[in-house]
């Protein structure tokens, strides 16, 4: 059973892409040169600096899709600074995003990511301060963007309160980064875990490279196949391919798994 | 238990709204125009929300009370089921609230003078007919009871109205507005039951088998009515068996008069649900089961349901003859 649990993190600036770089070893990806992307060997790490703005956050975000070929059970980071008038710098997860000229809101999801407080935040065109908590130009259009690819329980937004005195404070950034890390990655980690139950239909089940590797299958075949493996792993823990080995064709075995289905017993 | 609750700004004035709240001090709370911004909207993970669902308090506004679904009653004539509110607490595997709804988040409709209302409203217009209500059918009736105060609102007002009869299903042992009230000819308290070793590999997050009888045992000799259903029948093996133990444990030492009606109820889905179903737990041996469909609905083949109905008939004959059955066909 292979599981690919791969994680795109958008950023819009350098100094908040260097830590999640060193961390996954990642390398930058010269081939694409829309935008600045960053993978790690296994290419199960993947990372964008979009710049700034709204637009620059939706194409970065469909580039970075395209380019690491990411699936319905890839899960999306959108990590940076909010602006805040405040002097707590502190870091959060963001449950409500307003855009500024629509007032229209979303809500990202936040199942058991509680490692941060929570935070609504006001997304503007421009860099732009708000009497009301946060703000951001990019939360809005990569929330918004992305919903539509993968479900919501796979997307966070995570960002650091910062005032305009320390905004251009690349080191004061990069301290506040380094201070909220750990918990960072762990975020990351609930979102694996949930990019694994939203992949349970899109791995491959047991048997299946194994026989599809012995017989040929047609594309329908094979997708029979994959439907009829995943019922018959429910039912029976026996070695498939030591039964198998007499077929040659994949109707017959298509058919073995049929008949051993339709038999299967509910026997908790 | 829950950790963040979405007000819908009708609602966040309600002093039951205010009294809800007060219970999780330190939830976020977080102001919404209406609920059908976060319930149910496209590209959620049930599954995911699952884990740890949020609470969503909203206003009903249209709705309140609905047909029963043809097949589905317990003996009147006319059959209504209402929902003071959508999904629950309890994870059970062969529910339809599945693959109803995309989401799992609870919505608490805070209105509940509004369902009363229309309650009442059906019954002026039925004088001549039996009617009954069902409580707990896109919830459970009284799982979130400690939080939503939904029973001890509703049940001293329907005890006065003799002329319907009210059901309240549920897997809960929360029996306190039951305890806090006189027994009433008219209100059934209704208990899901499944054989327990079944329950335990089907049932999650409920109270057990063992102790939803306890419950049942409880609040009958108290002299409340009881119902017992057995909804859904779940054909596996060794059925006949586990079905007999669960009859056995359930009627040893329970007042018989006090047992309202008994029900017994097929599985079935229609077609599109059990896929999404199906999708959303595909490791889920009960899922993988050689179903039939027909008319568009997966349910045990007919002789097998058939099977199951007259086995548990006979048992229930034999334990006593005399209380009313029901075979309930929801879908």
């Amino acid at each position: 059973m292979s599981i690919s649990s791969t994680i795109c993190r958008l950023v819009s600036l350098k100094e908040e892409s260097e830590l999640f770089i060193d961390y996954y070893r990642m390398k930058l990806r010269k081939e694409f040169d829309l935008f600045p992307i960053y993978s790690d060997l296994s290419n199960k790490n993947w990372l964008v600096i979009s710049g700034g703005g709204s637009l620059n956050a939706s194409i970065a975000a469909i580039y970075l899709k395209n380019c690491s070929k990411s699936k319905l059970n890839t899960s999306w980071i959108n990590f940076g600074f909010g602006l805040t008038n405040s002097n707590n710098f502190n870091c959060f997860v963001i449950d409500q995003i307003v855009e500024n000229n629509t007032s229209e809101k979303l809500y990202p999801s936040i199942v058991n990511i509680d490692l941060f407080a929570r935070s609504k935040i006001i997304s503007f065109d421009k860099f732009k301060m708000s009497n009301d908590g946060l703000s951001d130009t990019n939360s809005f259009a990569f929330f918004k963007t992305m919903n539509k690819y993968v479900n919501k329980e796979l997307l966070a937004i995570i960002k650091i309160s910062i005032n305009k005195d320390k905004y251009n404070d690349k080191y004061f950034k990069k301290s506040l980064i380094k201070k909220n890390f750990e918990k960072i990655i762990q975020v990351e980690k609930i979102l694996k875990s949930y990019s694994y139950l939203e992949s349970l239909n899109l791995i491959e089940v047991k048997y299946f490279d194994e026989i599809i590797k012995k017989i040929h299958f047609s594309v329908s075949q094979k997708f029979q196949l994959h439907n009829l493996l995943k019922s018959w792993n429910n039912f029976y823990s026996y070695n498939l391919l030591k039964k198998i080995n007499k077929f040659s064709k994949a109707d017959k075995v298509l058919e073995f798994l049929r008949s051993e289905n339709d038999n299967g017993e509910l026997n908790w | 238990m829950v950790d963040t609750i979405y007000i819908e700004e009708k609602v966040k004035n309600f002093d039951r709204t205010k009294k809800i709240l007060s219970r999780f001090k330190n939830s976020r709370h977080i102001f919404i125009n209406k609920y059908s911004e976060i319930f149910n909207i496209k590209n959620q993970n049930f599954r995911i929300q699952k884990i740890n669902p949020s609470l969503i308090l909203a206003f009903k506004h249209k709705n309140f009370v609905l047909k029963a679904p043809d097949g589905f009653g317990i003996g009147t004539s006319k059959n209504f089921y209402f929902s003071h509110m959508y999904n629950c607490i309890y994870d059970c595997r062969y529910c339809f609230l599945q693959g109803m709804y995309s989401s799992a988040n609870y919505v608490l409709f805070v209105n509940y003078e509004d369902f009363l209302f229309n309650i009442n409203e059906i019954i002026k217009k039925n004088e001549e007919e039996d009617l009954t209500f069902f409580s707990g059918y896109d919830c459970d009736s009284l799982a979130l009871e400690k939080m939503t105060g939904f029973a001890k609102y509703f049940l001293p007002k329907i005890k006065k109205n003799k002329k319907a009869l009210f059901e309240f299903r549920t897997k809960s042992i929360q029996l306190e507005p039951f305890l806090k009230n006189v027994p009433s000819e008219n209100i059934i308290l209704a208990y899901s039951l499944l054989p327990n070793h079944l329950s335990k590999k089907l049932d999650f997050k409920t109270p057990s088998i063992t102790k939803r009888i306890q419950a049942i045992k409880k609040i009958s000799k108290l002299g409340w009515k009881i119902g017992l259903r057995f909804d859904p029948l779940i054909y596996h093996k060794d059925w006949k068996k586990n079905y007999h133990n669960l009859f056995q444990e359930i009627f040893n030492d329970l007042d018989i008069k006090n047992i309202h009606s008994i029900s017994f109820g097929s599985m079935r889905f229609p077609n599109q649900m059990f896929k999404k179903i199906k999708k959303l737990y595909p490791e889920e041996k009960l899922f993988s089961y050689n179903f039939d469909l027909k008319n568009n609905y997966v349910s045990f083949r007919k002789d097998q349901e058939e099977e199951m109905i007259e086995y548990c008939l006979l048992m229930i004959k034999k334990i006593n003859n005399k209380i009313p059955v029901f075979s309930c066909k929801p879908f």
